[in-house]
């Protein structure tokens, strides 16, 4: 064999790996990005309340992008063995696609975590928790998920507020507006419940006794799960394009020394 | 925690006056233990019985301040993370630079496939002709690799026909 060839089969044996390695990462982006969007905190419904659920979107892209890079590296297995130049066209034509479409996903998700401040999901929770304002059915759907949302967060980390409970005392709020602000200091899921959940003592829950409330903020079990989400969107998807550049430069490459 | 008993006196207040007003700490030069003084002491809380005329009536008291609305709350996120310009930078270049790959490699395609017609299809006729022994005359080309595949092969029936 001459040295010509091995080089050439050489060359052919890197592009298969690069985009084998293409191709399991399409899948590895694909269940990541199911694994967010199935919401496993059930937070979905403070973002939709904020109008800031882009790493949502972000997420449904991956799910496409990753699907389509395992075919598409399929495709470009198949175009390397046979030195087909319609082949590889098709496949660079159609990754530059899925390649902006990745690249929309990445940037999304990683603009919209830097809106996750506590003041975004303090506002959410003064204005909507509780709230019985009826002015049209987006408002009626937003106001039932904040407050399912926060009754269950509240109740099952045990935590009161975004920053704490006095978060209730500090502002106005829809929650105020509704109740007694002696029987209601702060929503009854801020208080320590016993196994039936009744709070263990009223009063003491009341009074702010400590031991018979939650004075830890939520804000960390909110932010938490959301950054993780965005950070693992944006940045695996940045990883993902970065090897998949190589890989596209390597076949031009090899596309542009094809012969007729 | 802040005077939690304020909260409690609140409640005497009517609803749509409490709505506004959270409990406060008053300054310290008000913490006073003389409960002749009409004075406000705050660390702890304090019944105020008036001595002069003598009465069962006992006054409770707070200090209070108007709260904000949840309206003022500034939700903006303030300066950009490193993150999101590292990467929306990144990605950007790269995509130019693939964009400028790609028509660099359509350009180059279509110059040597405009200069080198006549010589491949000489080329080729040669390599179908000769018995594939000189690798080293031959540029080595991505196509050609697998047409000396299949002359190689129809050598050895060839030379199989004749045994």
């Amino acid at each position: 064999m001459a040295k010509g060839d091995s080089s050439v089969r050489c060359f052919q044996g890197l592009l298969i790996f690069g985009n084998v390695i293409i191709g399991m990462c399409g899948i590895a982006l694909t269940a990541e990005c199911i694994f967010f969007v199935s919401d496993q905190h059930s937070l979905y419904p403070l973002l939709e309340a904020t109008d800031n659920d882009d790493i949502y979107g972000a997420a449904w892209i991956g799910i496409f992008v990753g699907i389509s890079l395992f075919c598409l590296s399929v495709l470009g297995i198949v175009g390397i063995v046979k030195s087909n130049r319609k082949i590889l066209l098709v496949y660079f034509i159609l990754m530059f696609i899925v390649y902006a479409f990745e690249m929309a996903s990445s940037v999304t998700a990683a603009v919209q975590r830097d809106f996750f401040t506590t003041n975004l999901f303090l506002r959410q929770m003064l204005e909507r928790y509780q709230s019985k304002s009826q002015s049209n059915n987006d408002d009626i759907w937003k106001n039932r998920g904040v407050t399912e949302t926060w009754d269950r967060l509240m109740l099952q980390e045990k935590c009161c507020g975004v920053n704490g409970p006095s978060d209730w005392q500090k502002y106005k709020s829809a929650f105020r507006d509704e109740n007694n602000d002696a029987d209601y200091p702060w929503p009854r899921q801020c208080c320590v419940m016993d196994s039936f959940y009744k709070p263990l003592n009223l009063d003491a829950c009341k009074l702010g006794v400590s031991g018979y409330y939650h004075s830890k903020g939520c804000y960390d079990l909110i932010s938490g799960p959301m950054n993780r989400h965005a950070w693992g969107v944006a940045w695996f998807g940045f990883a993902i394009l970065c090897w998949t550049f190589c890989v596209l430069l390597g076949t031009m490459f090899y596309w542009s020394r094809i012969e007729y | 925690m802040c005077p939690l008993w304020a909260v409690l006196a609140l409640g005497w207040l009517p609803l749509s006056l409490a709505v506004d007003l959270e409990p406060q700490l008053a300054s310290i030069v008000f913490a006073t233990n003389n409960p002749t003084l009409t004075t406000i002491a705050l660390e702890k809380p304090f019944c105020m019985f008036n001595v002069k005329e003598v009465s069962y009536e006992v006054n409770l008291y707070v200090m209070v301040n108007s709260v904000s609305t949840y309206l003022e709350i500034d939700t903006w996120p303030g300066r950009r993370s490193g993150a999101m310009i590292v990467i929306t930078s990144i990605l950007s270049t790269l995509v130019f630079i693939l964009l400028l790959g790609f028509v660099a490699a359509v350009i180059f395609s279509f110059v040597s496939m405009g200069s080198s017609d006549l010589e491949t299809q000489h080329e080729s006729q040669i390599s179908q002709e000769v018995v594939p022994k000189a690798q080293g005359t031959l540029e080595p080309s991505y196509s050609s690799v697998n047409r000396r595949q299949s002359l190689d092969q129809a050598e050895v029936y060839t030379s199989k026909l004749q045994d």
